[in-house]
């Protein structure tokens, strides 16, 4: 018999046992419910994330410059890959690669993930096509091994290869654009992360729509542009040059008609070349490589003279064919003197000496005024992504002389890109104004709304009439100096450009050349721009730029359907 | 006492009969909420299955664009309309002639371009 106290005892240690359990369920029931609610809800839900492809880009005409297929990514799930011998049997012949390397490759993965901050991609591979995809899984199924996992993607895809490469730029893995169109526009082409959130397959609890990105129409015209990029492939191998650049752009909208970089890169092949030595290719030089232009700047320096009235088409000077300057030696390119010239002689022979003193004369505050307000030094606000914007130094930096306001005056002591050099040279062209140069002229949001871009003025920097002025005398001055640029039918003006190459601030031997002109003169229609790095077959602009002038203007105009104003 | 007893069994048979007739609507409301609740469900997973065949449709339209967009990319390719050209017989021409003509009377232009870079 147990006595009355112990039969207490028995019953306050039940109650308290008891007590114990009912505390701790109420805690988990009441207290902590909406915690533990939580935490089941989220096992029950599930978020399945929703791609749309970005963007396409179109050609001027409707032709497909870079589209989004639906495709694979292939990543190693290393805590379920074991077998990597059988794994990169399936896996080698998808991906191209020998067996041997994908297994490597495999290893390499699993033992980078075992460190504590992992440094390697367990992506295998990517933009696998369905087909391929399909082949890997059923392979895999077949051998019962797993350890990899795939994700649908959709892989950007450029149907023309290399061609206008630079300008449409390409994109990452992601998808993120990098260069160009593709980098200058990536929130517009990139379509939104769409999420649903459902408990099972029939009870959706919230949708985040996603929707493809905009499509962007360029103003480039791809007829004109492969004839360019061939022309430019040409010219390269002709003269020997490192490199080159060929730009088209309409003379009264600033619309890139074509652009073409040599050398160039396929935008299909970019991802593979970010992780090479050829990485330094993925840019668009036409826009982001600035270099000294050289006597294609003297137009400017004209036009800026006979706009402040100082000199006329008229005004005769001397050239003494050398002057110093701050101890700074100039001479003409051909070391001669010529004596009594015109602004035309100045043009027709290039003559640095006249131009160098009419600046002078001009002063530092004018000159720098209109050489900033032709674009040089600072952006000329094209569409493409990574733009430079040179260098012009100005009387406010401390390392500026009056030297460097003598050899501005003829393209020396600055840089500028080649979308610059065209840009301002246009100004002569287009009756003095300015214009912003663009690539996109319209994009197609998803919900159908056209956005259409305007032409862009952005400053007036010569009168009309010292445009026209100008124009007569490039002209004249063309026939006589580079009549090799002449095109049947078309009056032509237009100014050769020669500047020393110089590697990590060495001159070297070689030079960079180039021919800016525009088209019909007489009423312009496209401006021109052909630069080739090192020629070796000549040093100078006139052998080696000219003749590519004229076989892309006369080419140009048979495309564009410019009618010839002269018999 | 009778009376009294009498009546108290008649209140306790029309309280009887207010329950049974309280017990059955609640039943029917009951189970009208429930085949309610049930369409309601059902319908709402019907839509969902739709839209979900919709997303899918619409992504599978999404890709056949695309494809054929890449598809006329590749087939209009220079190098490719170069070759069917050259295999169809097709060479560039040396020298392109054309008249052009003016609206106002002005003497038409003959011209010659040569087509060779």
């Amino acid at each position: 018999m147990l006595s009355s106290r112990r039969l207490t005892m028995l019953a306050i240690s039940i109650g308290l046992t008891f007590s114990i359990a009912f505390a701790r369920a109420i805690q988990v029931q009441v207290v902590e419910s909406p915690k533990y609610a939580a935490a089941a809800y989220d096992q029950q839900i599930e978020t399945r994330i929703t791609l749309a492809p970005r963007g396409a880009i179109f050609d001027r005409s409707g032709n497909p410059l870079a589209v989004s297929n639906r495709a694979y990514i292939v990543h190693v799930d290393a805590r379920t890959l074991t077998d990597t011998a059988t794994v990169a049997t399936a896996l080698a012949p998808i991906i191209g690669k020998r067996v041997d390397e994908a297994q490597r490759r495999l290893e390499a993965i699993l033992e980078d993930r075992k460190s504590p901050t992992p440094t390697l991609s367990t992506i295998v591979a990517y933009n696998l096509s369905p087909q391929a995809t399909s082949q890997l899984t059923q392979t895999l199924r077949s051998l019962a091994r797993g350890g990899l996992v795939v994700d649908e993607t959709w892989a950007r895809v450029y149907p023309y290869g290399p061609i206008a490469g630079p300008t449409i730029g390409f994109v990452s893995l992601q998808p993120m654009g990098y260069s160009g169109v593709e980098a200058y526009y990536n929130a517009q082409l990139s379509s939104p992360i769409g999420q649903r959130r459902e408990r099972s397959r029939l009870e959706l609890l919230a949708i985040t729509p996603t929707h493809s990105g905009a499509d962007l129409v360029l103003t480039l015209d791809l007829s004109l542009q492969t004839y360019v990029e061939a022309r430019l492939a040409q010219a390269i191998q002709d003269t020997g040059a490192s490199g080159g650049t060929i730009i088209v752009l309409e003379t009264q909208t600033g619309a890139v008609l074509a652009s073409a970089s040599w050398p160039g890169y396929d935008p299909n092949r970019a991802i593979e070349l970010a992780g090479s030595p050829d990485a330094r290719l993925l840019r668009d030089p036409a826009a982001s490589d600035a270099y000294e232009p050289g006597s294609v700047l003297k137009v400017l320096t004209l036009a800026t003279a006979l706009d402040l009235g100082q000199v006329t088409p008229q005004t005769i000077f001397t050239d003494t064919g050398r002057l110093v300057i701050h101890n700074k030696r100039i001479y003409n390119s051909d070391r001669g003197r010529h004596g009594r010239v015109t602004i035309e002689d100045i043009l027709a022979h290039s003559l640095n000496v006249p131009t160098a003193q009419i600046a002078l004369e001009m002063g530092a505050e004018a000159f720098y005024q209109r050489f900033r307000l032709f674009g040089l030094g600072h952006r000329t606000g094209v569409d493409l992504g990574n733009e430079a914007s040179g260098v012009l130094r100005t009387p406010s930096d401390p390392e500026w002389s009056r030297a460097d306001l003598a050899t501005n005056s003829y393209g020396q002591g600055l840089t500028a890109t080649p979308y610059q050099v065209i840009n301002a040279i246009n100004v002569i062209a287009n009756d003095g104004v300015l214009m912003q140069p663009y690539v996109v002229q319209q994009w197609r949001a998803t919900n159908g709304e056209i956005v259409r871009k305007q032409p862009v003025p952005v400053a007036r920097v010569i009168s009309a009439q010292t445009a026209r002025a100008l124009r007569q005398v490039m002209m004249r001055a063309t026939r006589r100096g580079t009549p090799r640029a002449l095109v049947k039918g078309y009056p032509v003006a237009g100014k050769t450009g020669t500047a020393d190459w110089y590697l990590n601030g060495v001159q070297l031997e070689t030079t960079i050349v180039t021919y800016v002109g525009f088209l019909p003169a007489d009423d312009p229609r496209i401006t021109i721009l052909v630069k080739l790095d090192q020629p070796q077959s000549s040093q100078w602009s006139a052998p080696t730029t000219v003749p590519v002038f004229h076989d892309v203007a006369e080419r140009a105009c048979q495309i564009l359907g410019i009618p010839p104003t002269m018999a | 006492m009778a009376q009294t007893g009498w009546g108290g069994a008649r209140t306790l048979r029309v309280n009887d009969r207010c329950a049974v007739a309280m017990a059955i609507v609640s039943g029917a409301v009951l189970v009208g909420l429930t085949v309610a609740w049930l369409a309601v469900s059902t319908r709402t997973a019907l839509l969902n299955r739709q839209l979900d065949e919709l997303e899918w449709k619409h992504t599978l339209l999404t890709e056949a664009i695309n494809r054929t967009w890449t598809e006329i990319g590749e087939a209009t390719s220079p190098q490719v309309m170069e070759d069917r050209a050259k295999r169809l017989g097709f060479r560039p021409a040396e020298r392109i002639e054309y008249l052009v003509t003016t609206l106002d009377g002005a003497p038409a232009i003959t011209m010659t371009h040569s087509t060779k870079p």
